[in-house]
This record gives structure tokens, sequence and C-alpha cells, in this order.
């Protein structure tokens, strides 16, 4: 197998090293730099659970080789806290009980942080619209709706 | 009910929820240890075939393979996936190895590989030659009972896993049958769903040092212990099982996995090995539901209703192996005795080997296959009798003192009349539903149909459901919760911590649950299952909370010179009822316990044992209100409410979501998930996302889950279960709407658009003739 040098920027912090030609932007978050939130499911673009931003937009890191992002500024859920102080759509997802066995939790909530800053006042349907790719099991999805909801109303 | 909780009720926020959405939570997929290798499974491409020879010597030669294992490096001990086996004193039926002289599904594991990456584990596993002596196979109940069929197991003559066999029955159903003035009957079929959480089936394993510890998505950690040891023959005391937060549940983690393959690979291989499916392997692999592939009921009764006698039979595909079957055909007949005051029953059970996956739990289980066929056949008889369905099921529940599932069990609480009222309100019954016959007109047709439902809070006493649970108190007044409910997503800790704080007067903040959990340390518990981590756990975390406040009391009492009996507990502080000025802080008799310079050193450490014995039903109605296109057959779910009987709700948003998700998984059951294996050849159709649909957020109709809160004499705080609850009622609500709005009454789920169209055309074909 043929390995080539990358730098990412991951969470804001510079990453120099040898990734497989063929890596998959996942393998090398999780597995080569040690970013354990962005999770797998699928493996085929179904589930949305890998969901990290690359220059701002969602991207399903299971599908995207990671020599084609090389260079980019790339964010994991790791990345959404400012030290100790959550995100607000994290916090809201405690508040809301948006979260029950987590697993899709890290993918869902970047997937709604690409959504509000799209359109940071969304509908309900525009909500359902914008997380349609992200599949979760466990809650239902009406208290992940409201979460963003309360999110995108101004609620911490 | 008590007052003045001031922890019991809140909707305070689930612990590891901080850690889950900043992705810091561990899961067995997350983990990884020093040196870990990565195991790999072989599948078998055939249904039936006896394995002639496996020749593993090219993939051994390969350079990064560490182990591979076959039927030679299996211990040979008969063990079942099915952990709950130890629940019942003869147990449930044990007919499987690690690995077999024969495969009997497509996807069985023949081989196992562990290599120091996926890649050459994967490039190892394609070099493992098998040698298969292919055999006929068979793919339903009907044909695996024929004269001749091929034979799953040789033990089982004509496939037969379990007669049909009569179970708690009582009065003379024949007789009262021909008292009857309306009988009904029909026959049923349900899918074969997925449990389908996120993440897929996974564990690691680490064999050192003459230990086993296993890193597992157990739900029901100490049986998941002792069934490794039994399989891989060596004492369960080797063996230790640690359960990090599961991806997944819903019944899923009540049977093994990958468990066995990936102890064998560390024990061959010397270090730890990780085996993680694809979700392909998951939906291959994974036990599904309890597949209760027909159920056979009739009902007979009086004009005014009066229920007279029920009949039912349940026949159980169980796949290649007995897994859950029994139990969840058990389940279905036992579930059933329950909702309505029939005055006889007659009801048997039956299973079958078949040549597919076989069959664990999933939420709802068996009770969602007879609550579906009996909720659509009290519809019919309403309908013949010309009765409010909403009325009939008022007027004829069981009640308090009523007869239980099992013998001798009796219901301790029931607001299935108020679940009845504030749905039906908040559907808005009495516009919507125009009575039996009402005519609708249009391509969209709307309807609006009900059902109801009682359920348990904990299997007792049928099943053994102890459980320990611990509290250990450090210096400064807060403590640790030592429990094993199994980490599934549940919520059900923030629910032991309330009850923890709310017994000991302190804070939420104060308890802290142990995470990740580990039977090493915690006290044996069966686990989570059948609805039973809130009730059953709940009471004994209550338990060792009255007695570690009657161990505070006492010391205060020493302190402050009265008794301990004078004294109470409130926002961390001990005071006397009397004189609420004179008291001490909760703190300091803690710091006493652990730093004391008077030769009186006793750390509080409680431990408290339960038992359960009594049966809390919770209740449930659920309304469907649909929108049924004549000309595609797809049904829209307009609205869907459940009104669910808490008895009281711990942390209520804990509550929703588990009766949300539910829902939702319930409207998956009625509308789309099925399990699709081909009748040729026994490979699953449906092993990805794409193919085995789980509702996404555009599937996500108008849902609720309404609280109704009664108490219960019996349960913590008075509560009752919720874990399956949410689930049931979806099925037999929308094919009632369905019936309510065009006129088809349909016994098959999933109801897709094409048994829609093919029931509508039937029916218009028949009102032609």
């Amino acid at each position: 197998m043929q390995k080539i040098p990358a730098t990412f920027f991951v969470n804001g912090d510079r990453y120099d090293l040898m990734i497989d030609t063929h890596a998959l932007l996942l393998e090398v978050l999780r597995d080569d730099l040690g970013f354990k939130g962005v999770h797998e499911s699928c493996g085929e673009g179904d589930c949305g659970a890998c969901t990290v931003l690359v220059d701002g937009v969602a991207v399903l890191s299971c599908l995207t080789l990671a020599a084609a992002v090389r260079g980019k500024e790339i964010v994991t859920i790791e990345g959404l806290a400012k030290g100790s102080d959550l995100d607000p759509i994290q916090n809201a997802f405690v508040k809301h009980g948006a979260i029950q066995c987590g697993y899709c939790t890290p993918g869902m909530v970047m997937a709604a942080k690409n959504l509000l800053n799209e359109n940071p006042h969304p509908s309900r349907e525009e909500i359902k619209k914008g997380l349609a790719g992200n599949l979760c099991r466990c809650t239902g999805y009406n208290k992940i709706i409201e979460a963003v909801s309360d999110v995108a109303k101004g609620g911490k | 009910m008590q007052e003045e909780l001031r922890v019991v009720g809140k909707r305070v926020p689930v612990k590891e929820n901080f850690d889950k959405v900043q992705g810091k939570a561990d899961y067995c997929a997350t983990i990884t240890l020093p040196g870990m290798l990565v195991g790999k499974l072989l599948h078998s491409p055939h249904a039936h075939a006896r394995v002639v020879s496996v020749d593993t010597s090219r993939a051994e030669g390969l350079q990064g393979v560490k182990a591979v294992v076959t039927k030679k490096d299996d211990p040979r001990k008969i063990f079942t996936w099915n952990v709950m086996t130890y629940q019942l004193p003869d147990g449930e039926p044990q007919d499987q190895y690690i690995f077999d002289d024969v495969v009997r599904y497509v996807g069985e594991p023949v081989a196992a590989v562990a290599a120091v990456n996926e890649e050459i584990a994967k490039k190892a596993v394609d070099l493992i030659e098998v040698e298969y002596d292919v055999l006929p196979a068979v793919f339903s109940v009907e044909d695996a009972v024929k004269k001749g069929a091929p034979r799953v197991h040789d033990t089982a003559e004509n496939n037969i896993g379990a007669p049909p066999t009569p179970v708690f029955c009582y009065g003379d159903v024949e007789k009262d049958f021909s008292e009857s003035d309306t009988i009904v009957e029909g026959v049923f079929s349900t899918s074969k769903q997925s449990q389908a959480g996120l993440e897929n089936a996974g564990c690691v394993a680490e064999w050192r040092n003459g230990r086993l510890t296993v890193w597992s998505q157990a739900q029901l950690p100490h049986m998941t212990k002792r069934m490794i040891a039994q399989a891989l023959d060596i004492p369960e005391s080797t063996v230790r099982v640690i359960q990090p937060f599961a991806g997944t549940g819903f019944g899923a983690g009540t049977d093994l996995c990958p468990e066995p393959y990936a102890c064998l690979l560390t024990m061959k291989a010397g270090a730890p090995v990780k085996v993680a499916l694809t979700r392909s392997e998951d939906l291959r692999m994974r036990f599904t539901r309890e597949h209760i592939v027909r159920v056979e009921m009739k009902m007979g009764v009086k004009k005014d209703g009066t229920p007279m006698a029920l009949k039912a039979k349940y026949t159980g595909d169980a796949g290649a192996y007995m897994g859950k079957i029994l139990s969840g055909c058990g389940v279905a007949l036992a579930s059933n005795i329950t909702e309505y005051e029939f005055k006889s029953m007659y009801q048997e059970i039956e299973a079958i080997y078949t040549h597919h996956l076989a069959c664990g739990a999933m939420r709802g289980f068996g009770g969602m296959q007879s609550t579906f066929a009996r909720e659509i056949l009290v519809d019919e008889v309403c309908e013949k009798i010309g009765m409010n369905p909403i009325e009939f099921r008022k007027k004829y529940h069981r009640g308090v003192g009523g007869l239980g599932w099992f013998p001798d069990t009796k219901i301790s609480s029931c607001g299935l009349d108020a679940c009845l009222d504030v749905g039906a309100e908040r559907i808005g019954w009495k516009g919507k539903w125009q009575g039996w016959g009402a005519k609708k007109e249009g391509i969209r047709r709307r309807g609006v149909g009900v059902a109801a439902m009682g359920w348990l809070s904990g299997a007792q006493p049928m099943l053994l459901e102890h459980t320990n649970a611990t509290l250990k108190f450090n210096s400064d007044g807060t403590c640790t919760l030592i429990g094993s409910p199994g980490l599934l997503g549940q919520g059900v800790l923030a629910a032991h911590c309330q009850i923890a704080a709310e017994v000991l007067g302190i804070d939420y903040d104060d308890v802290r649950p142990l995470t990740p959990q580990d039977t090493d340390i915690t006290g044996f518990d069966i686990g989570t299952h059948a609805s039973r981590g809130c009730y059953c756990i709940g009471r004994a975390v209550e338990k060792a909370a009255q007695q570690a406040r009657e161990l505070f009391l006492e010391r205060a009492s020493k302190k402050l010179g009265v008794a301990a009996d004078a004294l109470d507990i409130k926002e961390r502080r001990i005071f006397c009822k009397d004189d609420p000025e004179k008291g001490i802080e909760f703190r300091e008799i803690a710091q006493d316990t652990i730093y004391s310079f008077g030769k009186d050193c006793r750390q509080i450490t409680v431990n408290a044992t339960i038992e359960p014995t009594e049966f809390a039903p919770p209740w449930q109605a659920g309304f469907a209100e649909v929108e049924v296109d004549t000309e595609t057959g797809v049904v829209e779910v307009i609205k869907m409410i459940i009104a669910h009987d808490i008895g009281r709700a711990i942390n209520p948003t804990v509550v929703e979501g588990q009766l949300e998700g539910g829902q939702l998984q319930g409207i998956g059951f009625a509308l789309f998930e099925d399990i699709i294996i081909s009748s040729e050849n026994g490979v699953n159709l449906t092993d990805s996302f794409n193919k085995y649909k789980i509702a996404s957020m555009l599937d996500c109709p108008d849902h609720e889950a309404l609280l109704v809160e009664l108490g219960d004499p019996t349960g913590p705080f008075s509560a009752k279960s919720c874990g399956e609850s949410g689930i049931f009622l979806q099925a037999p609500a929308i094919a009632n709407a369905i019936y309510d709005a065009v006129g088809i009454r349909l016994r098959d789920v999933p109801m897709t658009p094409e048994r829609v169209l093919a029931a509508l055309k039937n029916k218009s074909s028949t009102q032609t003739n």
C-alpha cells in the first residue's frame, strides 16, 4: 500500500502525517489522529453517524478519501466546545434529552451545526429536511428537533 | 403519592450525556488497547451445508496474521447466545456450538482471523479454503414441517423445536364460544424486525495472565460472563465483562454475537482482539426480533361486548437455533392474558426450526405480535356489536386485583381509563371518528384507530430478576452508585440517581453512577430486559439508599444527642424534626465516617438485594390518524398519540424519550421494517440501511407520548416501566385507522403499499361480485 504525505487542520490544529492513498477521512481522523468521536456505522453513506465539517460544510467522512481533503479545515465533535464550555447545540441536546445511546449524536450535532450555519432560523420542516440524512434509532427525533429549534430561537 | 419531592419527578439531565455529546464516551467501537488485533469472521455462503474441511494454512502463512480459529479450537461445549436461559430454573433450549460441523444459515461463522490490521485480516479470511457439502435447506415453517423436509438439527424430528403446547389456560373456551353472540377470528403474520442500533455489533476481548476480559454491548453483563465461561469451558470467575456505552440495545444485548469468536481469537493470539461487525454483517448475523411468524386468534363476546372466550396459537420461526423463540411465543401468550377480562382462554405456542438467522429479542418482545392480532379483532368485534371501540376497552379491561400475566400474579394498578381519555382528547377522536361504516370519499382518505395494552415492569415472578445496588459514600457527602443495568442509553441511571438522592435528602449532583460497568466491581444484576430497569433496579437503589440513610441518622444521632427517629434529612442537612435549627451538615457526618479520630472510622457502603415478586403493569392507549392513498397504497401517519400509565415519571424527559423512540420503531414495524430473506437461497436481501429502512426524520410524523401519573403501590416512588412500552400500539392502531379510512382489514405487518393496494383491489372485486 502506498503512503503519501498529508496535512490537515483539525479543530484548529495542524497535523502532518503519512496516510494510505486509499484511506478514508473517517479512518485518518479516528485511527491515526485519535478523534474517536467520529463514529462509523453503515460505512456507505446511509446513516450520517460519521458526519464532520470540511471547510464549514458537513461531509460523510466514511465516503470521503482523506487524500482529497488534504490542507482543509476539518471540525469534528471534539472541536465544538470551547474549553469546558459546550457549544449551544451540545447544551441543547443534553437539556432536551436528545441523546440516548449517543452513537449517532456526534454526527447529528455536526449536521445540526451545518444546518444552523446555513439557516440560523429553520422551521420544523426545514430541520427535518436538514437532518434527514442522520439516522437515530433511539429518540424518535422529537427531542432532537426541539433541541435544534431551541438553539435557533436563541436558547442556550 | 408522596409530596414535596425535590429530585424525583424533575427533568434533570442524564449525566453520561455530557460525555456523549462531546464524543468522549467510549463504545466497543472506539476502544483501543495496546497491541490490539483486528478480528474478522468468515461466513458461510450456504444456508445448509456440512463443513467437510477448513484449510487455514495459507491464511496462517500471511505475514501479520496472529491467529486463525476454526471448529478445531472450539472446546465443543453446547451453549446458546441467549444468556437469559439462566433466568429459568430449567433454562431455555441450548443448541449451539461456537463452530459446528454443520452451518445452518447464510452468514453463520465458519472461521475467524486476528491480524495486525484490517486489510491483512480481510486478506487472510479470503485465503481460508472451506470445503462444503451443500445440503438442501428449508425457508418457511410451512415447508419445514412437511414430510421429508431437510432437517435443521438431527435431533428435531420434522424440525419441531417445540410442539404445540398450551400454557396458562383457564375456563372452558368451547363452552364459552358456544354461548357467545359474536365470534371473530383471523390469522396474522408479523415480520422479523432488526434492533438496528447505530453501533454495529462488536466487542473487544483480551486474554491476559489467565483472565479473559471482554468489552461487550451486553444488556445482561453478569449472565453474559457466565455464558462466555460456559462456551469456552473455563471457570466463570476467569471472565470479566466490562460494559462501555453501547450504541445499540432494544434487546440486541440480551444475546451474544461476536463475543465467542473474539474470545477464541484472543486466547490463541495472546493479544487483545476487536471484532467489529460491518452493518451488513450485523444485519445478517445478529439475532433479530423473536419471529412469531403466525398468530391465529379467535374471540367471542356477548351482544353487549362481555368478553367470553379467547383462543390463540403462536407459531415461532426459530430459524437455525432456538434462541429466544420459545420465550418470545410464551410472552405473546402471557401478555395477552392481562388486557381483557375473558371468561376463558386457551392459548398455545409452537416453535419450528428453519434455515433462517435465529431470533433473539427486541423491544416489545412477544407482546407486539399478540397485541397486533388482539387489538384488530377487538375492533372487529366492536363493529359487529355496534360499540364504540374506546368504550369496549374501558368497560372490559382488567383492573386492580385482576389476573396478571402469570398464575398467582395480580394487577397492582391500572391507569388505562385515563390513558384512553387523554389520548382520545389529544387526537380529537370525537370529531374524527364518525362511527362504524362512515362513508369516505376521494383518492386520499383519512381515518382514526385506537388500540390498548398492558405490559410489565420486569418478568418476575416467572423469571429470576435478582438485583443488587450499592452506594459507596465519600467523605464530602457524595456517593457512587454501583449497579449493572447495562449502558444502552436508556437514561435509567438518571432515575436511579434521583431515587437515591430523594431518599437521602441530598442533591442529584451528589450521586454519581459508575461507568463503564465492570462485573469485577458490580454486584450481580440480571441487567436490562423486560422493562425492568427503573422498577426492579430502582427498588434496589431505593432500599440501599434507605439503609444508608439509617446509618447516617444513627451517626448524626450520636453527634447531636437526639434519637435517630427524631431526625430528618433535607437539602444535604440532617436536622431535628421538632427543632430544625438544631442539625448538622450531611457532609460533616460523611467526613466523620472516613476521617474519624475517635476510633470510629466506618466508610458507609451499603448493598441492597431485591428479588421483586409483584407484577406492576404499565398500561397504554394508542391513537393513530392516517391518510391512505387509494391509488398508490401509501399510508401516511398524520398523527400518532400514545398515552402511557407510568405510575410516576421519575424523570419525565427520560420517560418521554423512551416512549417516543419506541413510537418510531413501532411505526417502522407497522409500515416498512422487514428483514427479507430469499426463499431460494437463504440470503438476507436487506443487509444495509438503504434496504433495511429505519425511520429517518422525514418518516417522523407528528407524534407524542403523554404521561398519566396515578401511581403504583409497589414501585419506587410509585413508578412503573416505560422501556418497551412505546412500540406496541402503532401497528394495531394504524391498522384500525386504515380500516376506518378505506374499509380494509390488514392482517400482516409491515403494511406496505403493495399489501394495501392488494387488499383494496380484493375489496373492490368482492364488492363487484
